[in-house]
Parts: C-alpha cells; sequence; structure tokens
C-alpha cells in the first residue's frame, strides 16, 4: 500500500478512530456547540462542563483546584470520517482538565498548523502529530479542523451551527 | 460495397471503450501514479478532442461578439453561435430554435423561470418538488416561495429510491401551479417516469419543469414527445465545457415570461422614458453570452450523435450492470438507489467506512469517485446516511475501472475495517 496513505490512516488515528475517547453526549452541558461541513455532510457536536456552573469539578491536569472556566470535562458525538472521529477523540484527550483559556490558546494553535501552506509544528500538541498528515490533502483539512472550530464556538457560547464554509 | 454502405457498416461497427478512450486526451493520464480510473461522471464528464478543436478554431479562425459586429469575423461567430442553438433544438427535438436559451448551467436554467414566475404565484399557490431533487431545483423555488407565499409539496421517494408515484399523483392538483422534477437522480441514478409526469401536471393544467442535467448526455431527448413545459441541461455534463447550459422552453412561456437579467443584447430598444425588449430567446440572454461554451456544446452532441447516442447508452448500461454485480458482493456494502430503470449511477454506503475515508483510499488507487451527499442532503436524510460513495460511468469506462473500484474497496476494508 502507498506510504503517504499508510502515514494519513496511520495506527494512532485508526486507534482513535475505531475507541474514541468521550465520544458521548453530555447530560446539562455547561455549554455545547454544533459543527457542520456542508461539503460532506459531517457533523460534530462538542459538549463541555465547566466548574462554578452545575455538575462536577476535578482538578486540573497541574494539580491545582479547576477555576472557574477550565474544562473539566469534555465529550463529543459525531457522524463523521476517519479523521474528523480522531481528531474529535484527541482533541477531548488534550483540552479535558484544561484551564479554559490555555485550552483556547491550544486549539487555535492546531487551527494555524491545519490553515492552507501552513507547515509549523505539532509536536507538542500530543498525538495530533499524527494528523500531520491530512496536510498534504487540502480537501481533508476541514476534516481535522471541523471539532476544533466547534470546541472554540462551544467555548463562546456561540448558539449558531459552526460550519467549515 | 459502395461508399454510402461502407459509411454505414462503419456506423454500425460494435463501440467500444477502448476505441472511444482515444478521443479523451484527459483519461490517459495518472493520478498517484496509477492510470485514472475516473469514475465521477455524474460531477462532471471529460471532454473529448473534438470539443477542444472546437473551441480552438472558434478562438483563432472566428472570435469576436455576436450579433452586433458589422465584419466577417463576427458574422462567422454568430453563425457558430446560433448553429449550436440550432444543435441545441435538434437534440431536444424542440419545435423552433428560438425556444433554447443559453445559460450558464442547468442551475441557471432553474432559477431563471424561478425569477421569472412571482406574477403567477400567490398564498394559495403549490410548487410540487420531488424528495430526490438536487439543492438546484429546491432552492430557487423556496426563494421563489419566500417571495410570493406559495408552498412546496414534495413527492416521497420509495426505499427502493424510485418517487412515490401515487403520492405525486395526490400532490398535483388544483392548487399546482409548477411541477420540478429530476429526470435522473444526481445521486442515486434512478430515472423517473417523466412522461406520465408531464401527463399529471397537463391533467392538472400545471407547467412542468425537468431537471435533465444528468439526462442530457445519456438518454435520447425528445421534449414534443414529453411535453414539458420547460428542460434544463449543462453542458459539462455531457463532454462540454463548464459554464454554458441550455433552458429548452415551450414559445408561449417565453412570450409570456418577464426578462431575466437586463443588459446589451435582450433589448431592441432602450430610452430613459422606456425600453423595448428583444424577441425570445435574446430577450433572456443579457449581455455578451458564452460563445465558446455554446459552440463548445454543439461539438459535443456533434460528437455524441456522431457515435448514436443510444449505442453509447447501451455500453453505460453494461458497465451499471457489471458494478451492481461486482458491488453487490462487496460485504456490508449497501447500494442506495436500486429501482429500475437507472442511469449508469452506484451510490452505496459500507458499514465501518466513511464515504469520505472510501474517497481519499480510491483516489490513492487512481480510482476517482465522488464522496459526500451529492447537494441533495434531503435524499441523504431520506435514508438516513450523511452522504454516499458514488461511482458514475461514462461511456469511455471499462470493466477493468470496475474491477478497480472493487479492489479498492477491499483495500479501504482491510485498511480500516
Amino acid at each position: 500500500m502507498n506510504d503517504r496513505l499508510q502515514s494519513l490512516y496511520q495506527r494512532t488515528v485508526l486507534e482513535h478512530c475505531r475507541s474514541p475517547r468521550n465520544f458521548h453526549a453530555m447530560d446539562k452541558p455547561d455549554r455545547f456547540a454544533e459543527g457542520f461541513n456542508p461539503l460532506c455532510g459531517d457533523k460534530v457536536t462538542v459538549y463541555i462542563r465547566t466548574p462554578g456552573r452545575e455538575g462536577v469539578s476535578p482538578s486540573l491536569k497541574d494539580g491545582t483546584s479547576s477555576p472557574p472556566g477550565s474544562i473539566a470535562e469534555i465529550s463529543f458525538e459525531a457522524a463523521g470520517c476517519a479523521i474528523c472521529l480522531a481528531s474529535a477523540s484527541m482533541m477531548t484527550e488534550l483540552l479535558g482538565g484544561e484551564a479554559a483559556e490555555k485550552a483556547r490558546q491550544q486549539a487555535e494553535k492546531v487551527l494555524e498548523a491545519f490553515k492552507p501552506g501552513a507547515d509549523n509544528g505539532l509536536g507538542d500538541l500530543g498525538e495530533i502529530v499524527a494528523l500531520g498528515s491530512v496536510r498534504a490533502y487540502p480537501s481533508r483539512i476541514r476534516c481535522v479542523t471541523l471539532p476544533w472550530r466547534t470546541f472554540t464556538a462551544a467555548l463562546d457560547d456561540d448558539p449558531n451551527t459552526v460550519s467549515t464554509e | 460495397m459502395s461508399t454510402a454502405t461502407a459509411r454505414l457498416a462503419a456506423v454500425q461497427e460494435p463501440l467500444s471503450a477502448q476505441t472511444l478512450r482515444a478521443d479523451f486526451p484527459g483519461l490517459a493520464t495518472t493520478v498517484h501514479g496509477k492510470p485514472l480510473a475516473y469514475l465521477d461522471n455524474a460531477a462532471s464528464t471529460q471532454r473529448p478532442q473534438a470539443v477542444m478543436d472546437a473551441l480552438t478554431t472558434y478562438e483563432v479562425e472566428m472570435h469576436a461578439n455576436v450579433h452586433r459586429g458589422v465584419h466577417a469575423r463576427s458574422d462567422r461567430a454568430t453563425a457558430a453561435f446560433e448553429g449550436a442553438r440550432e444543435r441545441a433544438r435538434g437534440w431536444l427535438n424542440a419545435a423552433s430554435a428560438d425556444e433554447i436559451v443559453f445559460t450558464r448551467g442547468a442551475t441557471e436554467s432553474i432559477n431563471l423561470v424561478a425569477r421569472c414566475m412571482d406574477s403567477r404565484m400567490d398564498g394559495d399557490s403549490e410548487i410540487v418538488l420531488t424528495g430526490m431533487e438536487h439543492h438546484s431545483n429546491i432552492v430557487p423555488w423556496q426563494q421563489l416561495c419566500e417571495r410570493t407565499g406559495a408552498k412546496i409539496r414534495v413527492a416521497p421517494v420509495l426505499d427502493s429510491g424510485a418517487l412515490d408515484m401515487a403520492a405525486l399523483a395526490g400532490l398535483i392538483g388544483g392548487r399546482t401551479r409548477l411541477v420540478a422534477v429530476t429526470h435522473v437522480s444526481n445521486a442515486m441514478g434512478v430515472i423517473n417516469p417523466v412522461a406520465e409526469i408531464c401527463e399529471l401536471a397537463r391533467h392538472a393544467g400545471a407547467p412542468i419543469l425537468i431537471d435533465g442535467a444528468q439526462a442530457a448526455g445519456h438518454i435520447p431527448l425528445d421534449v414534443l414527445e414529453l411535453g414539458c413545459d420547460f428542460y434544463a441541461l449543462s453542458g459539462h455534463k455531457m463532454y462540454a465545457p463548464t459554464g454554458i447550459g441550455a433552458l429548452y422552453a415551450r414559445k408561449p412561456w417565453l412570450d409570456e415570461l418577464p426578462p431575466f437579467l437586463g443588459g446589451g443584447e435582450m433589448i431592441l430598444e432602450v430610452r430613459f422614458d422606456g425600453t423595448t425588449y428583444n424577441d425570445p430567446p435574446h430577450k433572456f440572454e443579457a449581455g455578451t453570452p458564452n460563445i465558446s461554451g455554446a459552440i463548445g456544446l454543439g461539438a459535443a452532441m456533434d460528437y455524441l450523435a456522431g457515435h448514436g447516442l443510444e449505442r453509447l447508452a447501451a455500453l453505460e448500461h453494461d458497465l451499471l450492470e457489471h458494478a451492481t454485480a461486482r458491488l453487490q458482493d462487496v460485504p456490508g456494502l449497501k447500494i442506495i438507489g436500486t429501482a429500475s430503470p437507472k442511469s449508469a449511477v452506484v451510490s452505496f454506503v459500507i458499514d465501518g467506512i466513511h464515504p469520505h475515508d472510501l474517497g481519499t483510499i480510491l483516489d490513492h488507487e487512481g480510482v476517482a469517485i465522488r464522496a459526500g451527499h451529492h447537494c441533495a442532503m434531503p435524499l441523504m436524510d431520506r435514508f438516513g446516511v450523511p452522504g454516499t460513495a458514488r461511482a458514475s460511468f461514462a461511456f469511455y469506462n471499462t470493466h477493468e475501472e470496475v474491477d478497480r473500484l472493487a479492489a479498492g474497496i477491499t483495500t479501504a476494508r482491510k485498511l480500516l475495517g
């Protein structure tokens, strides 16, 4: 099989696709947003629970207690391709437990890294690096970015459906 | 053997995809190091050399503006442009070339009709569509409804992908001011019984528009026999360039409807206290038209007619049967749209494999298909899928290409399954 294809659908990506993490609806989320890719019909819903509102408030990744606005819990639902599912699954692992502002910065960094022509590193963004090969497929970049754009909309409490277009 | 007999014998020789492929330089290319298997013909067909030659000849020998020059090149361009209109008349068997309006494509053709229908609609009016329409045969009617208060009624699609004709017959009635239906479903390939639907519309006294984007390059057409009021087609789906299409409209409609766009060409006389419009079809063709596109469309029609559309269609039907048989054997694969008759389109979903991933994997095998909702979201909702993978064939495709599609699906199942 073609090396580029192997790289696109590498083991980490397929593993997330087959067993997506935090792949469920959230009962009474503090914030959520819906994302839609009109080109292919893929849909993503991202749910987040933030302390200071209703629900549990586990401690943050760095051991401190969770201040208002931290991502205490994150989950998603999606009807999407392998790339979109893997991206969303990796996103929930990376951002869960982060302070909200740091989570936003990381999401923006990912979105920046997947802009057309971008080749900046994904090194400190965990398993997202496994999706780097998608940058060679312009028609598939939206599959990666849709969950992240939906996450930032959830953070902003944006009631409008996020569109990739 | 006389010359005439020899010519006849040559014409009647069985056609083969291998011979026809030589006419399409675009097919002899590679993708990711593999020979191209172009199975996305419902999205856009490749162009034969004859069409490219016609465009070059036009550019070199006659390009000038049409209908208004007093010089030789303009006369030649006008003759070629109007010649293309006559080809389109013949293709559709319209009564007069004046009933052919050149547009940018089927989408613009439908919009032209929808934009000119306001005065015929009110809050009691109904526009009857079907559940398998392309967005281009939905949105212009929704916009017309927004402007006028008219309502859209939708005839459902059966599990087989066939139109529910009993339900359609029940929807077309005294309030119906227009029926708009696709000839061939772009997402499934299912061919609708348009003659029967025209009869229903006629019985109710409602005009009918047929979206022929997927039909015009594959099915012999006769608008007089059909009895439709409007027929829309796109050039690039029938081996002609993009940006050109046509609207057939029966002459009384073109006389009655107001102009679509204002500008040059569509007028006889302009004064600040009033303008006299040109006669149809020019009344609907404001501005300098897509001259080369129209000439390319005419050349594509000549190419298809030269081989005989029925004979080309027979090749496509053979491909459909082969592809259906091959894909039916794939475990977990479900074909969306199994009704008969069908155009050479196979739309399908596979358990556990998203159409987008399949499309990318097939692309690496050199196989080009379409993955997505095919601009038919209501139909996707009807079947409960976000999208499908769609292989659509033209006469230049081969059994070997179908087999490569099947092999590529096996590769995808290994990788993602």
